[in-house]
Order: structure tokens, then C-alpha cells, then sequence
């Protein structure tokens, strides 16, 4: 089964993973943009966790994944650059990846990191187009102006939907794309948020 | 010796280093904690990884050859050994403090 559904904060994903596993279907594979692959669970008593981590040269991919598997975790989805890894195990009382406070607020610091990171690019993004005739808001205001294809609007019939047709896919993207990436940035903003809180609670503990 | 940002040390890295007084992979390090703290601290797979990533980048413990093509084996070095030994005299001070005297001697 195939399910599409967008998560901005790793922890709501977890638990809507878990809440799947606990109607009888397990994860097997996390894509990117929210598309999850679901099998009929065979076992019901087990726990996804969701592990963000950054890789280097002293402690491998590799490295990660075998440790994480001593301890009985099986790898769902996720690879070296993904960023966040996808854990299922058998519930055995040992079902947290992190066993104390300050580990467990060091993921949080790394998701606000990538996040805070991706926020700073847009930020950049967006000053550096401001100016009119220099970037990628030129078409943003109106779709009609996206469209560059010389003489279009006077083209008649069969000539125009096909150029229009042809032309369509690529004046979407100059028209959506700047949109797109402020709306993601947003999206971290508001991640970045909730992961200072989650790190807050934390202390607060 | 300027204090440094993982001391003193959190109850995690203490039994880290101190298992790592001898060689072994991620795992038992896990299992020898688990022995030597007569079950009482089960350190989670994420917090170990982190930690030995720490503990690697500040040189405190080393990666050492093994016959495991797959897992990687570690060590204490020379500098984890010090600061165990710091350690060491932090805590017997306070130690000596539960008993109502001051022991201020070498350990």
C-alpha cells in the first residue's frame, strides 16, 4: 500500500508510523516528498523510531548501521545522505534509540542545524533576487509572464495549445518554483521551532 | 589544565571510558557497561554512536586493528587515561566528603 503524507516534524512522523504499525501495517519504505510503501504487518508488537544522524570519515555509514543492528534494530528505509535513518524493532523495553538527556537533545540540535541551515539559504535566495530582471522572481507574479515561447499569444488553433501544451511544464516551474522554495523555508522555520521546544521540554524534565 | 566542555564527566561517557580501558566493538561496550553497572545502565544505540563519535573526535579513545571485518574495535588513549584520572581524584574528593574528612591525598 502506498500512502502520501507530508511531515514537517520528525517526532508527528514517528508517531504516525507507529500508530500505522499499530492498525497492522508496517513501513517499509520512506521516500522522499512523503511517499511511504506499507506491507500488512506480520507482528504487531514492534516500534519505529526515527534517527537523524550526519556521517563522517572516522565513523562510517556502515558503522552506524551495524551497531544500530547489534542492538536489534532493523533498517528500514534511509541511506547516507538522506539524513533521516527509519529503525523498526521488537518491543523489548529497550525501545528508545537514546538512553540519556543529553544525546537525546543533540538529534534535536542537529534536525535545528539542517533546518536552520536551509532557512538562512532561502534567506539568501530570496535577497539576492529581489531586484527586478535578475532572478528567479521575474515570473513569480503572474503565470501569463512565465510563459516565453516568442509570439505565443498570437499564435491561433492547433498552433497555440501545442506551443502552450509544450511550454506549460516549464513556465509552471519558473512561475512556482521561487513560491516553492519560500514555502519550504516556512516549513523549516516552523521545524526549527518545534525542535528548539522538544529540546526545552527536555531540560525541563 | 583548562576545564574542558565534556567535563565532568556525564555518567555515559564515564562508563565509556572506563570499558574502554580494554578493546572492544560498539556493542559490547554496551554489554561490559551493562555488566559493570550490575544492570543499571543500558546505554541506547543513538547514545553510544554519538558518544564514540565524540570520544573519537577529542582523541580520548582510538580506533585499534581486530580480526571483525565488519565492526570496529576501540581503545582508551594516553589522553582518556588522564582525564579518567582526573576524574578520579574529582570524585574521590567528593567521596571524602560523604565520610566527613578531608582526604586530600593522591589516589
Amino acid at each position: 500500500m502506498r500512502k502520501f503524507k507530508l511531515f514537517i516534524d520528525v517526532k508527528k512522523e514517528e508517531k504516525w508510523l507507529n500508530e500505522m504499525l499499530q492498525a497492522g501495517w508496517t513501513c517499509k519504505q520512506a521516500r522522499l516528498f512523503g511517499s511511504y510503501t506499507f506491507e500488512k504487518a506480520s507482528e504487531q508488537e514492534q516500534v519505529i523510531r526515527i534517527d537523524y544522524q550526519n556521517f563522517g570519515k572516522k565513523l562510517t555509514y556502515s558503522d552506524y548501521l551495524q551497531l544500530y543492528r547489534d542492538y536489534g534494530w532493523d533498517h528500514i528505509s534511509g541511506s547516507k545522505w538522506s539524513g533521516t535513518q527509519y529503525w523498526i524493532k521488537k518491543m523489548d523495553g529497550r525501545d528508545e534509540l537514546f538512553s540519556d538527556e543529553m544525546s537525546a537533545k543533540a538529534l534535536y540540535k542537529r534536525l535545528m542545524g539542517n533546518n536552520g541551515f536551509f532557512i538562512l539559504f532561502v534567506i539568501f535566495v530570496f535577497l539576492s533576487h529581489l531586484n527586478a530582471g535578475s532572478g528567479i522572481f521575474d515570473y513569480a507574479w503572474s503565470l501569463k509572464s512565465a510563459y516565453l515561447t516568442p509570439g505565443l499569444w498570437e499564435k491561433e488553433g492547433i498552433a497555440f495549445v501545442s506551443a502552450l501544451l509544450f511550454e506549460t511544464p516549464f513556465a509552471l516551474m519558473r512561475f512556482g518554483s521561487p513560491w516553492l522554495i519560500i514555502l519550504s523555508g516556512v516549513f523549516c522555520a516552523f521545524a526549527y521551532l518545534k525542535y528548539r521546544k522538544y529540546t526545552a521540554q527536555l531540560t525541563a524534565k | 589544565m583548562k576545564k574542558h566542555k565534556l567535563l565532568p564527566l556525564s555518567e555515559t561517557m564515564h562508563y565509556i571510558l572506563l570499558a574502554l580501558r580494554e578493546p572492544l566493538h560498539g556493542y559490547a561496550i554496551m554489554q561490559k557497561i551493562e555488566e559493570m553497572s550490575d544492570g543499571d545502565v543500558r546505554i541506547a544505540a543513538g547514545t553510544l554512536y554519538g558518544a564514540i563519535d565524540n570520544l573519537l573526535k577529542h582523541h580520548w579513545i582510538k580506533q585499534v586493528p581486530s580480526n571483525d571485518s565488519r565492526r570496529k574495535v576501540y581503545w582508551i588513549t594516553e589522553e582518556g587515561m588522564d582525564i579518567l584520572k582526573t576524574e578520579q581524584k574529582r570524585l574521590a574528593h567528593i567521596l571524602s566528603l560523604y565520610k566527613g574528612v578531608m582526604e586530600d591525598e593522591e589516589v
